[in-house]
């Protein structure tokens, strides 16, 4: 019954998106209704079909929650025994279950907007809405008749297949909303750009409209990203956070055109410059979140991540993507002209800098798609089959991006229109020199530098530092010009945006000390580990005690304990390591226990037990990683997050009557 | 009007290629594993029999008839259930078949075929995974169809399938045997030889005294550059995988034997194809790989400046005189106007 509800819901909010979107446009063509109407007709319908995915969202929801086992979806990824928040991430860890998520995100963002909009002009916000809705169409179109999450069996299942345990963890309870808010927010922006480019003109009140959209999605997909990363490492069980893997490339491709979006944003909207350049930027957001949904649900590359993927529902995906994004780029072409490039600029100012910064950004973005897509090429073309993997990133990314770290510490000390580039240098004269000293520092004391290394501890100790002082000087700058004396009042002065652009870029500069850092001085150790052994690894001890028997709901675990003291042996932590096999699947997981630091995580994985030992003193292989400083990658992220949340607030974005955008 | 067109024709053009090749992609498997031995020599080896004390098996003296290798072991579930298969294509085609027992203790080899039936002609015994390496397995159970020629003439991953002899050694079984007495196996006995001289010339003297974390330092390295191939997407220094902790053992020893790590990767190479390395080779095959992601930001900021030379042309075309203009508050409300068309509230 549950699951019926859910069925309608989805085929009524299909036909009204349709109806709405057809029928109102006829109307409107010849001329019966007008664009005030129409703009009335299209909130409702966004309003009522968001309503009716959250009815059929909650029915999938349910159907978990109560174990409906004749819905083919829920019999196949839940289990009579899987803990309840696990059954409410398992509505989303289906490939149908997250193309519900999906459809659910976007008329969640259309509602929004439709709510958000009073500011936009009627003409502008009719064809925002049209846009929108009809990607709903497309997409419910896709779910109804490919992917349908509430199909029934006969007979029912007896207890379900299981949810694959690697997704059995509590971040994955939001990881995936997190993401496809971030992925599907893309649409917004890339509606406002294709309704800009059929309406012609592009200025910056447009530019101010899509920035805090664009900002949010970006957010969001931060923090997705972010928390997808931390899965993998507490649940892989090898203390990598990155893996260049196409899964994570998927995501990564939306959230560098996100990030070069957003700064091109803030161009067009102070400086009425670059303005094709970010229409440009707002589609290939969105093109890139369809990219990287087709490659993560069709299966066609080989991931540690593709846990629901079928080949034959990819064909459709890619019809999808190639109209939306081929049309798109055709309206691009065709409408540009008219657009232009916009407001003048001096070869050196702060524009210039910002659009180094996007060329830097959007190479390493193509880089990206580049290495994820050669081998599946390399196959197509000449039957080769081949792998491309950390090595090239790492190698390929590093130079195109720490240059960007480097402008990126200019910029904001940069002028708009033109500056004096000496003048600006002199303003990172002192960051410069005290990043300089701490790179050293860090070399010297550190040991084991790279040239890389090198560059990358400068890159961040300057972004930091030139942040900060900026923000320093800003202060200072207008209490010198008369400004209020109390300093909160001159915090205030210089607005949330500029506070948003410094919180997200010390999180940049945090970020990139993270990586540099575990890079360079993480320790492993692969070894087999008597009970009573003791292990060193950086200044700490790790002693195995020994492994005995523990369970969970749905699983039987290999519970290690060990020890782990701290220098001289002060400060003693317990961790506790797995190895579960789950009852209904089978599946065996590594469960890593860590201890979390600002200054450097331990990180312990149970291995095999050892063939060779005796079974009173039963030996285990063992894994233990030294991770330095890795807690500052999350960090990093989170800042960069709350930077782009802190935009939101900004009341430049928003308008008296009653609108809050 | 030619530019034009082909401002809207390139990326079209893009795109639908792109598509194309998104959409063929979709039809392979992205599982399937590479078999770069097929067609070549198979790998020479000399290793105890089961059974017999002292007797060896050598694969030099299959030379001149056609045989099956099928990779197996005692702990293999789906060897279990490929069993009654082999049993059969003995029975009904007497065909030469070799068992090679792998990474699997004798005793536990000859009681699980006691149990159920030995269709094997011989079992040779691949205790520590060496041979098995050689020949790029990539698990249990596999099977080989080798020529007259000592050439691999087809590779099974996984349980043979039912026309396994009508399909693929009944074509090999009735080619004409070749008159040419340099067999492949010879010119691969003497190319051995000639490998081994050359590994052998080629033993770093200080290998024996590198020190263990030098030792480490590469062996992490080594292992953070190749694929796990039967994992889903990892490095053999992150998994688990039976073959992962076999071909770590492989580094490990052959860097003790003082072979280079260029040596290392061309061993994988040989066995695994280009699939196993992470870091693609630096070579004309991978031109586009390594050299597109510079060729593009050049073309990002030539694209940037002529576009930005061109918007300054423009700009001084409509006469907005050369300082350029602010967005103040007057014209955002000017602009703002012009938007709020008459029906708006």
């Amino acid at each position: 019954m549950i699951a019926e509800l859910g069925q309608l819901g989805l085929s009524l909010a299909f036909a009204l998106a349709l109806f709405t979107s057809v029928f109102g446009f006829w109307q409107f063509s010849r001329g019966r209704v007008s664009h005030e109407q129409l703009a009335r007709g299209l909130t409702g319908t966004a309003l009522l079909t968001f309503g009716l995915i959250c009815l059929a969202f909650l029915a999938l929801m349910s159907c978990f929650v109560l174990s409906d086992f004749s819905v083919r979806n829920v019999a196949e990824n839940s289990n009579i025994l899987l803990p309840w928040p696990y059954k409410i991430a398992a509505t989303w860890g289906s490939h149908e279950g997250s193309l519900l998520l999906w459809v659910f995100m976007l008329t969640g963002w259309t509602a929004a907007v439709a709510l958000l909009s009073g500011n936009l002009a009627t003409g502008f916000k009719v064809r925002v809405l049209s846009v929108l809705l009809l990607l709903q169409v497309a997409f419910l179109l896709f779910l109804l008749s490919s992917s349908n999450p509430f199909e029934r069996i006969l007979p029912a299942a007896l207890a379900g297949r299981d949810l694959n345990p690697l997704l059995q963890d509590p971040v994955m309870v939001i990881h995936p909303p997190m993401l496809y808010m971030g992925y599907v927010g893309f649409a917004v922006a890339f509606a406002f750009a294709v309704a800009a480019l059929l309406e012609g003109r592009l200025d910056p009140v447009w530019a101010r409209w899509t920035r805090p959209w664009a900002n949010a999605a970006w957010s969001f997909l931060t923090v997705g990203i972010m928390l997808g990363s931390w899965w993998a490492y507490t649940e892989l069980g090898w203390g990598g956070w990155w893996f260049w893997d196409p899964v994570e490339n998927a995501s990564l491709m939306p959230w560098l055109a996100g990030a070069a979006l957003i700064h091109s944003l803030a161009v067009t909207d102070k400086r009425d410059a670059l303005k094709s350049w970010t229409v440009l930027l707002s589609i290939i957001a969105f093109a890139l979140s369809l990219l990287g949904t087709f490659l993560v649900r069709s299966g066609v590359l080989t991931s540690v991540h593709a846990f629901a993927t079928d080949p034959k529902r990819g064909i459709m995906i890619l019809a999808l993507l190639s109209i939306v994004i081929g049309s798109s780029f055709v309206l691009y072409a065709v409408k540009t002209r008219q657009v232009g490039l916009g407001g003048k600029f001096a070869p050196v100012s702060r524009e210039t800098l910002l659009l180094i910064n996007n060329v830097l950004m959007v190479t390493a973005l193509f880089t990206v798609m580049l290495g994820t897509l050669y081998p599946l090429f390399a196959e197509v073309i000449t039957g080769r089959k081949m792998s491309v993997g950390p090595p090239y990133f790492e190698a390929v990314f590093a130079p195109l991006l720490l240059p960007a770290l480097w402008v990126m510490s200019v910029a904001p000390v940069s002028q708009w229109k033109q500056m004096s580039f000496m003048e600006t240098l002199k303003h990172v004269r002192v960051p410069f020199v005290l990043a300089m000293l701490t790179a050293i520092a860090i070399a010297v004391f550190g040991g084991k530098a790279s040239p890389w290394s090198f560059v990358g501890c400068a890159a961040a100790a300057m972004l930091f530092l030139a942040t900060i002082r900026h923000a320093l000087h800003q202060l200072a700058k207008l209490k010198a010009n008369g400004g209020s004396r109390a300093l909160f009042d001159r915090v205030r002065v210089l607005g949330l945006t500029y506070w948003a652009m410094i919180v997200a870029h010390i999180g940049v500069a945090l970020f990139v000390a993270g990586v540099t850092l575990v890079k360079t001085y993480q320790l492993e150790r692969d070894l087999v580990m008597k009970p009573g052994q003791t292990e060193k690894i950086s200044d700490w001890s790790v002693t195995f005690i020994g492994v005995d028997n523990g369970s969970g709901v749905n699983y039987k675990a290999a519970h290690g304990v060990f020890e782990l003291t701290r220098g001289k042996g002060t400060t003693i932590y317990l961790l506790e390591p797995e190895k579960r096999q789950y009852v209904a699947s089978g599946q065996v997981m590594t469960e890593a226990a860590i201890y979390y630091s600002l200054l450097g995580d331990v990180y312990i994985s149970l291995g095999e037990p050892d063939a060779n030992s005796s079974e009173t003193e039963q030996a285990w292989g063992v894994r233990i990683y030294y991770k330095p400083f890795i807690a500052w990658i999350w960090i990093g992220c989170l800042f960069m997050a709350a930077g782009g949340v802190m935009t939101l607030f900004d009341k430049r974005y928003r308008r008296k009557k009653g609108a809050v955008a | 009007m030619n530019f034009k067109w082909m401002r809207i024709g390139l990326p079209i053009l893009v795109l639908v290629a792109l598509g194309l090749v998104l959409a063929k992609g979709l039809q392979y498997d992205p599982r399937t594993l590479p078999s770069v031995k097929i067609g070549k020599p198979a790998p020479a080896f000399t290793i105890p029999l089961l059974g017999k004390e002292n007797a060896t098996f050598s694969s030099a003296d299959m030379r001149g008839q056609v045989w099956v290798l099928n990779v197996f072991a005692s702990w293999c579930t789906a060897c279990v259930a490929e069993h009654p298969s082999l049993l059969k294509l003995m029975q009904e085609h007497q065909v030469n078949l070799v068992g090679l027992a792998y990474k699997d203790a004798p005793v536990d080899t000859q009681q699980w075929l006691e149990q159920r039936g030995n269709p094997y002609k011989q079992v040779a015994l691949d205790v520590d995974g060496n041979v098995g390496i050689d020949f790029g397995v990539y698990g249990v159970p596999e099977t080989y169809v080798i020529d007259a020629e000592g050439v691999i003439r087809f590779r099974q991953v996984g349980p043979i399938a039912a026309d396994f002899y009508e399909v693929h050694v009944a074509p090999v079984l009735a080619e004409k045997k070749l008159p040419e007495q340099s067999s492949a196996f010879g010119a691969n006995a003497a190319l051995n030889q000639g490998n081994q001289a050359a590994s052998v010339s080629n033993i770093n003297p200080t290998a024996a005294m590198l020190s263990q974390d030098v030792i480490d330092a590469r062996i992490k390295k080594l292992a953070d550059e190749l694929r796990c191939l039967v994992c889903q997407n990892q490095t053999i220094a992150d998994s688990t995988a039976a073959l992962a902790q076999d071909l770590k053992r492989q580094i490990t020893e052959q860097i003790r034997a003082g072979k280079t790590d260029e040596q290392i990767k061309d061993y994988m190479l040989e066995r695994y194809g280009e699939f196993v390395l992470y870091d693609p080779p630096f070579n004309a095959k991978n031109a586009l790989l390594w050299s597109l992601p510079f060729v593009l930001m050049l073309v990002g900021f030539v694209v940037a400046w002529r576009t930005y030379q061109a918007n300054k042309k423009a700009n001084e075309g409509k006469g907005g005189g050369n300082l350029p203009r602010a967005v103040n508050s007057k014209r955002l409300k000017e602009l703002e106007s012009k938007y709020q068309s008459s029906g708006e509230r």
